[in-house]
């Protein structure tokens, strides 16, 4: 059999010495030149040149896409939309009530905009307004500023919306990621688990847990400094109960996208490079989830 | 009838897409005569399928258009019928199969039903009795064993190479004059794929039925075709009868084609000689021939001019190159 | 089942033993997800490799060609049989210690496109084998990196770009790469060319020669494409529906296959020579191949095969050395 000279001097079940396994590649400089000449192969002279003029880093798949929505002009519109409602929520109510002057109220004495600007105050003599100088989206049926309402309506809202949205995103994707990459055991549970909360209405459920545990909430969780009295502890009450209710879904999506990546060559590549379990799905898998894990964010909102 | 069955001249088929104008085919003139096989063949994105869908009016437009140029079938400008008449000619007078066997048939019919539909599609006038004993006798054609139980299974029950049988018996079912095959082999295993070529070229010689063969491998083109056209982005750049392409190939991409594959009888140990670099972006302006970046032949000539399909002195034999061999 | 085959004594040094390798997919089903049926992929598969050669791999779409490559590498965990690598048992190895010896065994992919992370730099693509093994601190893994992509012929001046920027032959001139950052002794190479155009084939397979001297590789190499095969390998194994049917140095498998199998399928692959191609005769084979799931018994050809004989359907032919160094596993070969 025609053994090529080059493997004679090995013998027996004697291999590669190992230092010469760990040192960095010694290159033979004629294997170079090789490759400078096969260079000219794999890219013409023009585009060579072409990209050497281009110095700009070349974009990240994130920042293709980022780049991408910046181009569309209705995405454009839709995030300055977001952002303005963001800052009004957070900031509106700080600033509103610092506008406008002390106002002589009838039951209620000289009072500052401070008070008058409120979301809970109260003008009893002056119900269901219109827009004014004083309020500028009017009243409600108890009197009281709709402005300043509709701000802390948004701030409740938005907050709700953030803390639902990180809690299920968290969960379901290190759920689902585990379901489908090991599946075994955790598979079972997640779509047992999936099976009970798709049959029980998701509203019904919010509602029983604000009802139960919602008095028990405000005694024992409002002490807590950043929770605080006013509902708040109500609230987080209820987000919780929302993202308990959301998860399962964002991790079956994520275990279905799981499945499908691990069947990928470039996961079986990884593997051939020597990449432990815990590599592959850091490195591998999670960012690659980011398309579906967006559309379900936004999906499961649908509740 | 014309002595050609096909003529196609100066056939232009752009796309416009958001980075430019892609030009998949651009300039393209051949002919096809009656119950002659031939052969396209050229790297992928050459614009090989966009000329056969050209042919068959199936550019998706937008963003497919075909600007320029006109396809004569039988004396009649295909570009100037409507879609009713082009209805009509499609099936009938040219039939199309594709490279995907698994989903250019329909799950949920028998095949023999599928046959049979074509059938009755352009022969209003034929019973289902009729219909149904043609599409056994088409099947029996194309070798299925056991014809006439096999019209009434459904094409999950068949294999691929199978099904790219019952495909040809679908196109050829109407007997049309021409037949574009967009690669019918390509997803199919060697010895199946001798399955599937040798009831295409027999059944072509016995119908007197054109044939207009798109391929990537130079094998199929040696053992089944007549004469061969060789694309190069967008182009034809070589054009001649088969024995010539392979004995005495003009255009230095045809050699280098022949030169990059490795052969059956070739000496142990010999090397290949690849074509380097890789071929053009379609949707930039290319300025001279197409070819010159890759050509080991080129000169300055080649870089500003587009050089025109010529004869090389050698029968039918036309090249696009400046200095052709 | 075959076990005289054994290495010449005489010869180079065997690196890869296979002896009597499966690999049995189960297909779940019925309300409990019991396994009502094996897929056979790889249904005892005897081969050896050779310090320094390129063994190819040949066979028809599903006959378990790659799943043999992947399981000789335990990508996928044999379900019976043995194989050596280095003078180790893989298929006893710890996972700790397995993942060790991935160094020395590598694969190049079919897929050019799918077989990149996307999301992947070329540089991280290229260094993630080198930093699983710690080859240096940041600073020397990348000049290896640039040192890995000239060698393959790509300029390091992309390290920073990504696998989607380059056209299918270059990305499969990463993967290579990235296959040899390690310096491995073997490389699997599945289909290494078959995405790419015939222009780009050729490059490519040039590459990999010119690597396997500069190297010392040994290369396992998977293919459909017969005449690929040919040129690249100094033997070949051919397989059908499971099993290797024929392994022999690969000039005398083409010029005198003993089995029927390899007889015809060398008869099907398309000349480009018109001469050669209207004086051929081709064996075109009745039917396709069986399903893996439920082989045909005996000699799996047999249902094919214009040779067969009664006993063909009831004893499997064993792979024996019919020949010098020409294996075949046929009861009435030649
Ligand atoms: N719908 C489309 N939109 C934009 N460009 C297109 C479209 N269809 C085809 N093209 C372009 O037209 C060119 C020719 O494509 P075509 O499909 O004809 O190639 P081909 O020669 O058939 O290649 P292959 O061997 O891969 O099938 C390609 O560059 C392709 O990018
Ligand atoms: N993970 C899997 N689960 C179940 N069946 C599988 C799996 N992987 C492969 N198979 C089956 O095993 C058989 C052999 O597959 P394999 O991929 O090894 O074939 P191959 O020879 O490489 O074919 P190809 O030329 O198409 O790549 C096929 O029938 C395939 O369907
Ligand atoms: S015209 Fe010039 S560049 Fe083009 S193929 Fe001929 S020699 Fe080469
Ligand atoms: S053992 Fe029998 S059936 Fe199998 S290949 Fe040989 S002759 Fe044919
Ligand atoms: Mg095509
Ligand atoms: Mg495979």
């Amino acid at each position: 059999m025609d053994t090529k000279d080059k493997n004679q001097e090995i013998t027996g079940h004697e291999y590669m010495p190992p230092d010469s396994v760990v040192s960095p590649l010694q290159l033979d400089p004629d294997l170079t030149v090789l490759a400078e000449n096969d260079l000219a192969t794999a890219l013409s002279e023009n585009e060579l040149k072409e990209l050497a003029e281009k110095k700009e880093k070349p974009a990240t798949p994130l920042q293709d896409s980022l780049r991408r929505l910046r181009r569309d002009k209705r995405a454009m519109a839709s995030v300055g939309v977001i952002g303005f409602l963001v800052l009004l929520a957070i900031f509106g109510p700080f600033i509103y009530q610092h506008i406008g002057g002390p106002y002589d109220s009838a039951l209620n004495g000289t009072i500052s905009p401070q008070v008058y600007h409120s979301y809970y105050h109260q003008e009893l003599d002056r119900q269901d307004e219109g827009p004014s100088a004083q309020y500028w989206l009017g009243t409600d049926d108890l009197g009281r500023d709709l402005l300043a309402r509709l701000m802390q309506g948004l701030l409740i809202s938005i907050s709700i919306a953030v803390l639902v949205e990180v809690v299920d995103i968290t969960l379901g994707i290190l759920i689902g990621v585990l379901a489908g990459f090991h599946g075994g055991w955790i598979d079972q549970v997640l779509a047992r688990f999936t099976d009970i909360i798709f049959a029980f209405p998701g509203l019904l459920f919010i509602i029983l847990v604000a009802g139960i545990f919602g008095a028990w909430a405000d005694t024992h969780l409002s002490g807590i400094p950043i929770i605080g009295a006013n509902g708040n502890a109500r609230l987080l009450l209820v987000s919780l109960a929302l993202a308990f209710v959301a998860w399962p879904l964002m991790a079956r999506y994520v275990r279905g996208q799981t499945l499908q990546l691990k069947e990928q060559q470039f996961i079986e590549a990884a593997r051939t490079a020597g990449t432990s379990d815990t590599r592959i799905i850091l490195r591998h898998i999670v960012p690659n989830l980011f398309s579906i894990v967006v559309v379900a964010a936004t999906l499961a909102r649908c509740l | 009838m014309a002595e050609n069955l096909l003529e196609v001249n100066n056939l232009k088929t752009y796309f416009f897409t958001r980075s430019g104008v892609v030009k998949a085919v651009d300039d393209v003139s051949f002919v096809i005569k009656p119950s002659q096989t031939l052969g396209i063949v050229g790297e992928s994105g050459c614009g090989k399928s966009v000329t056969a869908l050209s042919i068959m009016r199936l550019i998706a437009t937008p963003p497919g258009k075909i600007v320029g140029g006109e396809i004569n079938f039988n004396g009649e400008n295909i570009l100037e019928k409507n879609l009713d008449e082009l209805t009509d000619l499609r099936g009938s007078q040219i039939s199309m199969i594709f490279q995907d066997p698994m989903t250019s048939l329909n799950p949920v019919f028998t095949v023999g039903y599928q046959i049979a539909e074509t059938v009755k599609r352009h022969h209003k006038d034929m019973s289902n009795d009729q219909a149904w004993k043609r599409s056994v006798e088409m099947l029996d054609l194309v070798r299925i064993p056991d014809a006439k139980k096999r019209a009434k299974s459904y094409p999950h029950e068949f294999s691929g190479g199978m099904r790219q049988r019952v495909m040809i018996a679908i196109a050829l079912a109407c007997n049309p004059k021409l037949l574009v095959a967009d690669e019918p082999t390509t997803a199919l295993d060697v010895t199946i794929q001798a399955q599937v070529l040798e009831p295409m070229s027999g059944l072509s010689k016995e119908f007197g039925t054109a044939v207009m063969l798109i391929t990537h491998d130079l094998g199929v083109v040696a053992g089944t075709c007549q004469h061969v056209n060789v694309m190069y982005a967008g182009h034809v750049v070589e054009s001649a009868p088969v024995k010539q392409i392979f004995a005495t190939p003009a255009h230095p991409y045809t050699v280098g084609l022949l030169r990059s594959i490795p052969r059956m009888d070739e000496k142990h140990g010999s090397s290949l000689t690849p074509i380097g670099g890789q071929p053009p972006d379609l949707s930039r302006e290319i300025i001279g021939c197409p070819y010159a970046p890759r050509c080991p032949k080129v000169q300055n000539r080649c870089r500003q001019e587009r050089p025109e399909l010529k004869p090389v002195g050698r029968g039918e034999q036309v090249a696009a190159c400046f200095y052709p061999d | 089942m075959a076990q005289e085959i054994t290495t010449p004594a005489t010869t180079g040094t065997t690196l890869v033993d296979v002896k009597g390798l499966k690999v049995h997919f189960p297909i779940k089903g019925g309300i409990f997800n019991r396994t009502v049926a094996n897929v056979k992929a790889v249904d005892g598969v005897d081969m050896f490799i050779q310090r320094g050669e390129t063994l190819g791999l040949v066979g028809e779409s599903g006959c378990g060609k790659s799943t043999t490559g992947r399981a000789i590498l335990q990508l996928v965990k044999p379900t019976e049989g043995s194989v050596v690598f280095e003078g180790d048992e893989l298929t006893k190895l710890s996972p700790g210690a397995l993942r060790q010896k991935r160094a020395r065994m590598q694969m190049v992919f079919q897929d050019p496109f799918g077989s990149l992370d996307p999301r992947f730099s070329v540089g991280e693509l290229v260094a993630e084998p080198l930093k699983n093994f710690n080859r240096g601190n940041a600073k020397e893994i990348e000049e290896q990196v640039a040192d890995l992509l000239r060698v393959v012929g790509l300029n390091p001046f992309f390290m920073n770009r990504f696998a989607h920027e380059f056209s299918g032959g270059q990305r499969q001139r990463i993967g290579i790469a990235r296959a040899l950052a390690l310096r491995p002794s073997l490389v699997v190479a599945d289909e290494p060319v078959s995405a790419l155009d015939v222009s780009i084939q050729a490059q490519v397979l040039n590459l990999l020669q010119d690597l396997q001297g500069k190297f010392g590789l040994t290369y396992l190499f998977v293919a459909h494409n017969l005449s690929v095969v040919k040129h690249i390998s100094d033997r070949v194994a051919v397989m059908y529906l499971g099993r290797v049917v024929e392994l022999s140095k690969s000039v005398e498998m083409y010029e005198m296959p003993l089995h029927p199998y390899t007889q015809a399928l060398l008869s099907a692959i398309p000349v480009p020579d018109p001469e050669i191609e209207s004086k051929r005769k081709r064996i075109i084979l009745e039917g396709d191949v069986p399903s893996p799931v439920n082989p045909p018994s005996g000699c799996n050809f047999h249902p094919r095969c214009w040779k067969a004989q009664a006993v063909c359907r009831e004893v499997i032919p064993p792979l024996e050395e019919k020949q010098y160094n020409h294996y075949a596993a046929c009861h009435f070969p030649g």
